[in-house]
C-alpha cells in the first residue's frame, strides 16, 4: 500500500511536497498549494485472507468451502462465507454468487451506457440541415428513440425529453415525405 | 436497478466540458460516481466511500495570469472601440470575436486538480478543475466518507503516523534522468529567426506607411501576413498538432484562421489596388481612410515590432540554452514531438 505520485508530488513541477496529515495547505516551490485529506481507510490493512480452518465441532462453515470457518453472512442471500469468499461491496458483504448475479441484473457493475436518445436527436437535427437525408435518417432516429425509451437509461438522473423530441420530429419528417409522395402520385394521376 | 434506485445520485459541484466530452461527479448512497460522457455514451467509475483513503487538491498558482488576462481584455476592448469608432467595423467585429474567444478560454482555464486515492490506486477527478467547486465537492464527499468510515482512535492514528518509516507516505523513488537525445543539441530552425527578422522589417514598413505610401510598402504587408502564417504552421507541423492540447490548441487554430483570412484579404486588396480595379466607391473610401489613419498604422507597426523583438529574444535565448535542454529541438510550442 503506497501513495501514488499526486499525493507526494507537485503535478506542475514534480517536486516532492511535504505531507500535512491534518489537511493543512502545503506550498510547493513553484507556487502550487496542495491539500491532502486522509481518511481512516488508508491505515486499514487488507481484510481478505485464505480463510481459517474449522477449529471445533459445530462451528459455522463456509457455504462454498466446507473446511473453512464462516466469518460473515452474505447480506443478499444469507449464506455463510469464509474469509476467502467474503466480498465487501460498499457497506455490504456479499458472496461471489451474489456478485456474479448482480453483474447481470443490476447497475452496480455497469461501466458504460450508450445514450440512444442523444444519438436520435443528433441524427434528426442533422437531417434538418440537409432535408433530403431525412428519408434515411428519420427511420433510424425512430428506431434509436424507441430503443432509448426501452433500454436501460443513464445511471444519473436524465429525462427522456430528447427521445420524445427526436421521435416527434422524425415522425413529422416521415409524414412530410408521405404527403409529398402522395401529392406527386396524385398530380401524376391527374395529368 | 429500479428508477427509485437510479435517482439516488445527486450531482456534486464541478464540471469539465468540451465539445465531445463532459466530466461530472455524482454522489450515491455509498459511493461517488465519476461520469465521463462523450455525448453519445457514458462511462462510469465508482469510488466507494468506505474505500477512499485520501482526497488531494492541488491549486495552481494564479500569479501574473490574472494580470495578463485583464491587460489582454483591456487592450482588446480599446482596440475594438477604436476600430469601431474609425468605421472599421469588419476588423472591429473580427477582433471582438478573437477577444471573446480569449476571454472564454481564460474563464474556462482550470486552476486546480483533484485526485481520489483508494487501495487500488489514485485517480484524477477532472470535473473538479475550479477551486471553488472543488472545495465544495470535497467537503461534501469528506463528510460522507467520515460517516462511512469508523473513526480511528487518536492515539492509534498518531502512533501510525509517527512510526518510522510511514510507508504509505514514502515517496516513490524518482526515475533516473532520461539520456539526452542527440537531437537535443540541435538549435531551433533558423527559419524562426528569419521569420521574426522579416516581421521586424514589416513593423518598420508598417510604421512608414503611416507617413508615405508606395508600391513596395503596399506589397510588403500581405507578404508579412503570410510570413506570420508560416511562423505558426512550420512549428505546428514540427511540434505535432496532436501534442497541443486544450485551450492552447483552440488559440493556435483560431490564430491560424484569423491570420489566414487577413493574409488572403490583404493580398486580394493589394492586387486590386495595384491593378487599379477598385471600382467600388466604398472600398476606395475605406482604403483612403486606412491610409489617412496614421494612429492605426503606427499602432499596428508597434504591435508588429514588439512581436518581432519578443520572438527574436525568445529564440536567441532558446538557442543559447539548447545544450542544457533535453527533449528535442525547440519549437514555438515546446520541444518537438513532445
Amino acid at each position: 500500500m503506497r501513495l501514488q505520485s499526486p499525493l507526494t508530488y507537485c503535478h506542475v513541477c514534480l517536486a516532492n511536497i511535504a505531507y500535512a496529515p491534518d489537511g493543512a495547505v502545503v506550498n510547493c516551490r513553484c507556487g502550487v498549494r496542495a491539500q491532502t485529506f486522509v481518511y481512516p481507510a488508508i491505515f486499514r490493512l487488507g481484510t481478505s485472507s485464505a480463510g481459517e480452518a474449522v477449529q471445533a465441532e459445530g462451528e459455522a462453515v463456509c457455504f462454498a468451502h466446507e473446511g473453512k470457518r464462516a466469518v460473515a453472512a452474505c447480506d443478499s442471500c444469507g449464506r455463510f462465507v469464509c474469509g476467502l469468499c467474503r466480498i465487501e461491496w460498499g457497506s455490504r458483504v456479499l458472496c461471489p454468487a451474489c456478485v456474479n448475479a448482480a453483474e447481470k441484473r443490476t447497475d452496480l457493475l455497469t461501466r458504460s451506457r450508450p445514450l440512444y436518445d442523444t444519438m436520435a436527436l443528433a441524427i434528426v437535427l442533422g437531417s434538418l440541415v440537409i432535408f433530403t437525408l431525412s428519408v434515411v435518417t428519420a427511420p433510424i432516429a425512430i428506431y434509436l428513440a424507441i430503443r432509448a425509451l426501452r433500454a436501460p437509461r443513464s445511471l444519473t438522473p436524465r429525462t427522456m425529453a430528447r427521445a420524445w423530441i427526436a421521435l416527434s420530429i422524425a415522425v413529422l419528417e416521415l409524414g412530410g415525405w408521405g404527403w409529398l409522395l402522395t401529392y406527386v402520385v396524385m398530380v401524376g394521376a391527374k395529368r | 436497478m429500479t428508477d427509485t434506485a437510479r435517482s439516488q445520485y445527486t450531482r456534486l459541484p464541478g464540471r469539465k466540458s468540451g465539445l465531445l466530452r463532459r466530466d461530472t461527479l455524482w454522489l450515491g448512497m455509498d459511493h461517488v460516481l465519476f461520469v465521463r460522457s462523450s455525448r453519445f455514451t457514458e462511462d462510469y467509475r465508482r469510488f466507494y466511500l468506505a474505500d477512499i483513503q485520501a482526497l488531494v487538491l492541488q491549486e495552481r498558482p494564479s500569479g501574473n495570469r490574472k494580470i495578463v488576462d485583464w491587460v489582454a481584455v483591456g487592450v482588446s476592448a480599446l482596440a475594438v472601440a477604436s476600430l469601431l469608432v474609425t468605421h472599421h467595423q469588419v476588423w472591429g467585429v473580427l477582433l471582438a470575436i478573437v477577444a471573446s474567444l480569449y476571454a472564454w478560454l481564460a474563464l474556462r482555464r482550470e486552476d486546480c486538480k483533484a485526485w481520489v486515492q483508494t487501495a487500488v490506486g489514485t485517480a484524477e477527478l477532472p470535473s473538479l478543475c475550479r477551486v471553488k467547486s472543488a472545495r465544495k465537492a470535497l467537503a461534501i464527499i469528506g463528510e460522507k466518507i467520515r460517516a462511512a468510515q469508523p473513526p480511528m482512535p487518536a492515539e492509534e492514528l498518531s502512533r501510525v503516523l509517527e512510526t518510522p518509516p510511514p510507508l504509505p507516505f514514502t515517496p516513490a523513488p524518482r526515475p533516473p534522468p532520461l539520456p539526452v537525445s542527440p537531437d537535443a543539441a540541435r538549435p531551433p530552425s533558423p527559419l524562426y529567426n528569419a521569420a521574426f527578422v522579416l516581421l521586424l522589417g514589416l513593423g518598420i514598413v508598417k510604421l512608414s506607411t503611416a507617413f508615405s505610401s508606395s508600391t513596395g510598402f503596399m506589397w510588403a504587408m500581405p507578404l508579412g501576413y503570410f510570413c506570420f502564417l508560416a511562423m505558426l504552421i512550420v512549428p505546428l507541423v514540427r511540434h505535432g498538432a496532436r501534442n497541443i492540447r486544450g485551450g492552447r490548441s483552440a488559440a493556435v487554430f483560431t490564430s491560424l484562421i484569423v491570420a489566414g483570412s487577413i493574409a488572403t484579404y490583404s493580398l486580394s486588396w493589394t492586387t486590386s489596388r495595384w491593378q487599379r480595379k477598385l471600382q467600388d466607391a466604398n472600398t476606395q473610401k475605406m482604403y483612403d481612410m486606412m491610409e489617412r489613419a496614421a494612429p492605426l498604422q503606427i499602432g499596428l507597426g508597434v504591435v508588429l515590432l514588439v512581436l518581432a523583438i519578443w520572438g527574436l529574444l525568445a529564440f536567441l535565448t532558446t538557442s543559447a540554452s539548447t545544450e542544457r535542454r533535453a527533449g528535442g529541438p525547440q519549437t514555438l510550442f515546446g520541444p518537438e514531438g513532445s
